[in-house]
């Protein structure tokens, strides 16, 4: 990390320190958590449901930032992103059926999540043989996104009843995040990230060309699978205990280029607390702006990731795709 | 030393390559000659495919041929990200095949300083690959090259896109390695003049055939005739036209 | 013909709990004592008698004044008839009149929208019991709420239980034994109408959101015809949404077809929706008998034994 990234790190960690705090303090009423008279209610609501979610939310936020750049740099393209290309449909299909068909298995979801992202990686890497231009990768992961989409459609129509939650969970949803998810998502996510954070810095390797990689040794195919893997293992945590949640992984890189150099040991820590902000955000930001209607942050950050890329493709002459 | 026996090779049944036989020379320069289409790119990048994909067998020393750090293999345009300074393209290249927990040692930096020195290029390892010219570039991309000291150093068209300036640098970068270091080398270029003039050995290929395969010295105007389909005007060797 | 005398034996009744349990089979008797009916519990109505506990299976305290939360409209148009104290309920335009009303006035909380109801405004209304139904998507997501109460919900005999059960339980008073008198005399009307006429083929169809169905036994809807007698040529279907098209309908042509929804609206819709399907050819058109029924609920509601007796009057005649 060079000084200018630290900086902006100590920054990024006061702003989250800030959205976590307001986040726990604001909502439907305002509640000061250090006040030692809070009724038993109050702390009920700050302790079994704002810090859970909240948590849930800065977690989720992290895993799917860092496995979006992570995604990005194996790819080689800066458009590239879990949810655009299909993995987090993936990896929602294969939950989903899981849940279904042996909930007992719920402790391991991102395990088979991660099951489901990768063989949709394959699907596109096979693909990619074909013809290896981003935009069409990009595209064949929407078209293989869209037919997933219909699957999952297909079992939770099928199975409706049994799936009940899945309305909610396909969009991914902080409102009923269980004390018990959070703590497994904390266990997931503290490997995976300093996994990631490990990787990134000697990640950007691979933004070299394959003929070149070969030339010094590296077996460039093996090392994209393997820094992919970790992306989509990152991404299946969000999956599994918060639900699908697009653009993060898309969005986060990106403001953390403007910020920092495009080195990845820079861009990943940066990448990572953008991430959480980003999701703590949205979630805190729908719930003062809705203080009723629960809406699911997964649809708030659609919404604010959507006209992001918007903006960013209609003012952006230099991303690389 | 580097050796093709029988080498066909095709993409979607065009014929790229038919029938190569040759052998190169230890300690000496080779150079590949021929016009666009010729397919002497195809020539070198079939070291980098799989085996399964061209018919025929490449040896080197006597062995099948794999890729090991004792060849260098530099294609024609390696991409460099902007934000890569010199150190960091030079350590990746040196360390990328090592374990990714594995730290960069005081010897690896002296041999990527003592690359760099080989080229001239020291002066250039803390700025952005991006603020470097093309010349410059392409100075350390083949320092790059030497980092594992290897004994067979393939180019692909290392002149390309630099202007007559930097192309003799390079070129004279190319000589003196041979010299010094006593490496061998195969170099691919479309300029005739600097071909000639820098090789030991040329072959001459045309349509995916070797036409000619002899001492530098030995090639006639009619050979380049022949492998290229052009009229010459009467200055002798050296004043072949550039850039065909 | 079947006499039945309003004090003793309604019937057998199917009912079956919940999706993923075995269909229990139980008698469901009244007992009329002065103008008040009770019902007569049996030994095989354990399961109704596990009704009223919360999800860690402590029965719960409960009476008129008790402040409860409710996240399901259908489920509280049932409590809020009884006259249970609903402090707070989820939004929904379904909800009744009373209710609505409350809301507009700011007379109880507005807990959102029922696919995702906002849990810090139920934890700060401080419900001592919070009611959902077993019909309604995700009960499984509120687990961690302990004082909270599934009501069966899905089979019309299940009314019954649900508004006897809080009653008994918790002597609401005259308010709900009002409802449940109203109940079961609507309930018995309908089935006094039952005549041994051969129906033949019965098909009862469920429409919503434009999409119609077909119900089979395990269904709300299927459920009606069971209480009525009446032989559902689908009853067996273990398929709950499997869709109702022409092709299907020209191939089996009932002599019968039924087809349920919710308000008036769905009504005009399904009109709409046989009119221009060209149904003449079926033998249920050439005999008159598609009946278009009007429920207030797609599911068990306060309603559901008026439904039956408009289906009553329909199927065997006024």
């Amino acid at each position: 990390m060079d000084n200018r990234t630290k900086r902006i790190v100590i920054g990024l960690l006061i702003l989250l320190g800030a959205i976590a705090f307001f986040s726990i303090i604001f909502g439907t009423k305002l509640i000061n958590p250090l006040n030692p008279n809070n009724s038993v209610i109050d702390n009920q609501i700050i302790f079994e449901l704002r810090m859970p979610r909240t948590i849930a939310a800065i977690i989720s936020g992290m895993t799917l930032a860092a496995g979006g750049l992570l995604i990005q740099i194996s790819m080689n393209n800066q458009l590239a992103d879990t949810s655009i290309l299909g993995f987090q449909s993936g990896a929602t299909l294969v939950a989903l059926v899981i849940m279904l068909a042996i909930p007992s298995l719920y402790p391991f979801l991102p395990l088979f999540a991660f099951i489901g992202g990768i063989l949709v990686y394959g699907l596109i890497y096979l693909i990619s043989k074909k013809n290896s231009s981003s935009v069409f990768l990009i595209v064949a992961g929407i078209a293989i996104s869209s037919i997933i989409r219909s699957m999952i459609n297909l079992v939770s129509t099928l199975f409706a009843e049994n799936l009940q939650s899945t309305i909610a969970w396909t969009n991914g949803s902080l409102n009923t995040v269980q004390p018990n998810d959070v703590k497994l998502m904390i266990m997931y996510s503290i490997v995976l990230l300093l996994v990631a954070l490990i990787v990134s810095t000697r990640v950007d390797i691979l933004l070299l060309d394959d003929d070149y990689l070969h030339n010094i040794g590296v077996n460039s195919q093996r090392y994209r699978l393997l820094i992919a893997a970790v992306a989509i293992l990152l991404s299946a945590v969000s999956v599994s205990f918060v639900g699908t949640i697009g653009f993060v992984g898309l969005l986060a890189p990106h403001i953390a280029r403007r910020l920092v150099s495009n080195s990845g040991y820079n861009l990943m820590p940066v990448t990572i607390l953008i991430g959480g902000i980003l999701v703590a955000g949205c979630d805190l930001l729908q719930r003062l702006i809705f203080p009723i209607y629960e809406i699911p942050v997964g649809i708030t950050m659609s919404f604010i990731g959507g006209t992001y890329l918007v903006i960013l493709l209609i003012r952006s002459n230099n991303v690389r795709v | 030393m580097l050796e093709y026996k029988n080498i066909s090779y095709e993409i979607a049944d065009k014929q790229i390559l038919d029938n190569i036989n040759f052998k190169l020379e230890a300690g000496k320069i080779t150079a590949i000659l021929g016009s666009n289409g010729s397919g002497k790119s195809s020539l070198i990048k079939l070291l980098l495919k799989n085996k399964r994909e061209y018919s025929g067998e490449i040896t080197i020393s006597g062995k099948p041929f794999i890729k090991t750090s004792d060849v260098s293999i530099l294609m024609q345009s390696t991409i460099i990200p902007d934000h890569f300074t010199v150190y960091d393209f030079m350590k990746y290249s040196l360390i990328g095949s090592r374990s990714i927990l594995s730290k960069i040692t005081t010897k690896d930096d002296q041999q990527i300083d003592s690359c760099l020195e080989k080229c001239d290029s020291l002066q250039f390892k803390d700025k952005l690959i991006s603020n470097l010219s093309g010349g410059e570039r392409q100075r350390i991309i083949i320092s790059s090259a030497l980092l594992n000291n290897p004994r067979l150093l393939i180019l692909d068209e290392p002149t390309t896109f630099l202007d007559i300036k930097y192309q003799t640098i390079i070129l004279n970068l190319i000589k003196e390695l041979n010299d010094k270091e006593q490496m061998t080398i195969l170099i691919v270029i479309h300029d005739l003049n600097h071909g000639l003039r820098l090789a030991d050995n040329v072959i001459l290929l045309k349509q995916g055939k070797i036409v000619e395969d002899k001492l530098a010295t030995e090639i006639s105007e009619q050979d380049l005739k022949l492998a290229f389909d052009i009229e010459f005007n009467r200055h002798g060797k050296n004043t072949f036209i550039t850039n065909i | 013909m079947k006499k039945l005398l309003s004090t003793v034996i309604v019937g057998l009744l199917i009912l079956s709990g919940c999706q993923s349990q075995a269909v229990n089979t139980v008698a469901l008797e009244f007992t009329k004592s002065g103008d008040d009916y009770s019902l007569n519990t049996t030994e095989e109505m354990t399961t109704y008698n596990q009704l009223i506990t919360d999800l860690t299976n402590l029965q719960v305290d409960l009476n008129a004044d008790t402040p409860v939360a409710v996240l399901a409209t259908s489920t509280a148009n049932i409590l809020d008839s009884i006259g249970l104290n609903i402090i707070a309920v989820t939004d929904s335009k379904d909800l009744n009149q009373n209710l609505t009303d409350k809301l507009a006035n700011g007379e109880i909380t507005n807990l959102g929208s029922a696919l995702e109801p906002n849990l810090e405004l139920l934890y700060q209304v401080e419900p001592d019991v919070v009611f959902v139904g077993s019909n309604m998507p995700h009960t499984d997501q509120y687990d961690f709420l302990d004082n909270l109460v599934v009501l069966p919900q899905e089979n019309y005999p299940e009314i019954f239980y649900t508004v006897y059960g809080l009653m008994e339980q918790f002597s609401l008073g005259d308010q709900a034994q009002a409802v449940f008198n109203q109940l079961v005399t609507t309930d018995q009307e309908a089935k006094s109408l039952i005549s041994d006429q051969d129906l033949g083929d019965v098909a009862i169809l469920k429409y919503a959101y434009g999409n119609v169905t077909i119900a089979p036994d395990n269904t709300y809807a299927g459920s009606l015809l069971t209480e009525l007698s009446i032989d559902n040529m689908y009853g067996d279907l273990k398929d709950v949404d499997l869709p109702m098209d022409r092709e299907r309908l020209l191939t089996d042509d009932p002599d019968m077809i039924i087809v349920y929804g919710k308000g008036e609206e769905a009504v005009s819709e399904i009109n709409d929706l046989i009119a221009s399907s060209k149904l003449d050819s079926l033998t249920a058109a050439q005999k008159n008998q598609i009946y278009v029924l009007e429920s207030q609920s797609l599911n068990v509601d306060v309603d559901s034994p008026a439904t039956l007796l408009e289906l009553s009057k329909d199927v065997y005649g006024q």
